[in-house]
């Protein structure tokens, strides 16, 4: 059996720098006799792996090599979908089990990203500001059913959470790496240490 | 069996009070509620809920699309955010 991160492989020395890769996915266990594996999908729409001829893949993003995508099927899983992926370096079921547990990686540049869509992990870190005072940084967005919410680390030392929508944020700078927002009364302390935490009586 | 028609929907009547005071006021201050199973009504859009979610509030931005749903179904009470150590795939968009 061949080890899957090996440079002879596949073609490493077209692999683009580290840092420029993103996480698309898992391989998870080897489907059938003819190498696909599956996949499963970190990305926040798993059909964007229709459209990839390359993906990388390895330990991490440093070690990642490249793979020559031969097919991609789609399967319906109760949590989701599930991606089976075929690539030209694995052709049978043993060099599909030497892919398995390793990172799926693209580069960035293979996505366009419309307008208003940004990558999360290029938002986080970013200073936020309510008019010229810093509140805090950007830690994490969370995935909501509705607008997403910025989780900021404030001054004070917790976590407040921001509706990602225009009225609250009306402008993101990113040459400053600023997000300034335009807050109401009671959003940015909601989750304060001192706020009051306990329910109304009569919905206990 | 779904909910009388007869008794309109269902809203905390604390939590009434508090929309029928920030309409009246046009305030747009954002108000803590631990219902989670008040139906968003038509009179909520625009505002923003603070819904707890067990854990902590989860601050929820009222659009027209989200009226006949209960605040609870927009503040998650189990959230995995995953293993990935690396940039992930991850995209947000400002509603």
């Amino acid at each position: 059996m061949r080890n899957a991160a090996s440079p002879n492989h596949s073609a490493a020395a077209d692999t683009p720098p580290a840092d420029t890769l993103v996480q698309v996915g898992r391989v998870g266990k080897p489907h059938g006799l003819d190498g696909t594996v599956k996949v499963i999908p970190l990305s926040d729409d798993p059909d964007r792996f229709a459209t990839f001829d390359t993906v990388y893949v390895g330990r991490n993003a440093e070690r990642a090599t490249a793979h020559a995508v031969r097919d991609v099927r789609f399967q319906p899983h109760k949590k989701g979908t599930t991606v089976l992926l075929s690539l030209e370096t694995a052709t049978d079921r043993n060099e599909a089990e030497a892919l398995r547990r390793l990172d799926v990686f693209v580069p960035e540049s293979v996505f366009a990203l419309d307008g208003e869509e940004r990558f999360v992990h290029d938002l986080v870190g970013y200073a936020v500001y309510s008019g010229e005072e810093c509140v805090g940084t950007l830690t994490e967005v969370m995935a909501l059913p509705g607008p997403d919410a910025l989780v900021i680390e404030t001054t004070e030392g917790y976590d407040a959470l921001v509706p990602f929508v225009e009225a609250f944020v009306p402008r993101i700078d990113d040459d400053a790496q600023r997000i300034h927002l335009n807050p109401v009364e009671g959003l940015l302390d909601a989750n304060a240490p001192g706020a009051p935490n306990t329910p109304p009586d009569d919905l206990r | 069996m779904p909910r009388s028609l007869r008794k309109g929907p269902y809203v905390y009547y604390k939590l009434q009070r508090k929309v029928d005071d920030l309409n009246e006021s046009n305030s747009k201050k954002v108000v803590k509620t631990w219902s989670r199973d008040s139906i968003i009504t038509p009179d909520f859009v625009g505002h923003t809920f603070a819904v707890h979610n067990g854990r902590q509030f989860i601050p929820v931005y009222v659009s027209e699309n989200m009226v006949g749903h209960k605040l609870g179904e927009f503040a998650p009470t189990r959230t995995f955010s995953g293993h990935a150590k690396s940039k992930v795939d991850k995209r947000t968009r400002r509603a």
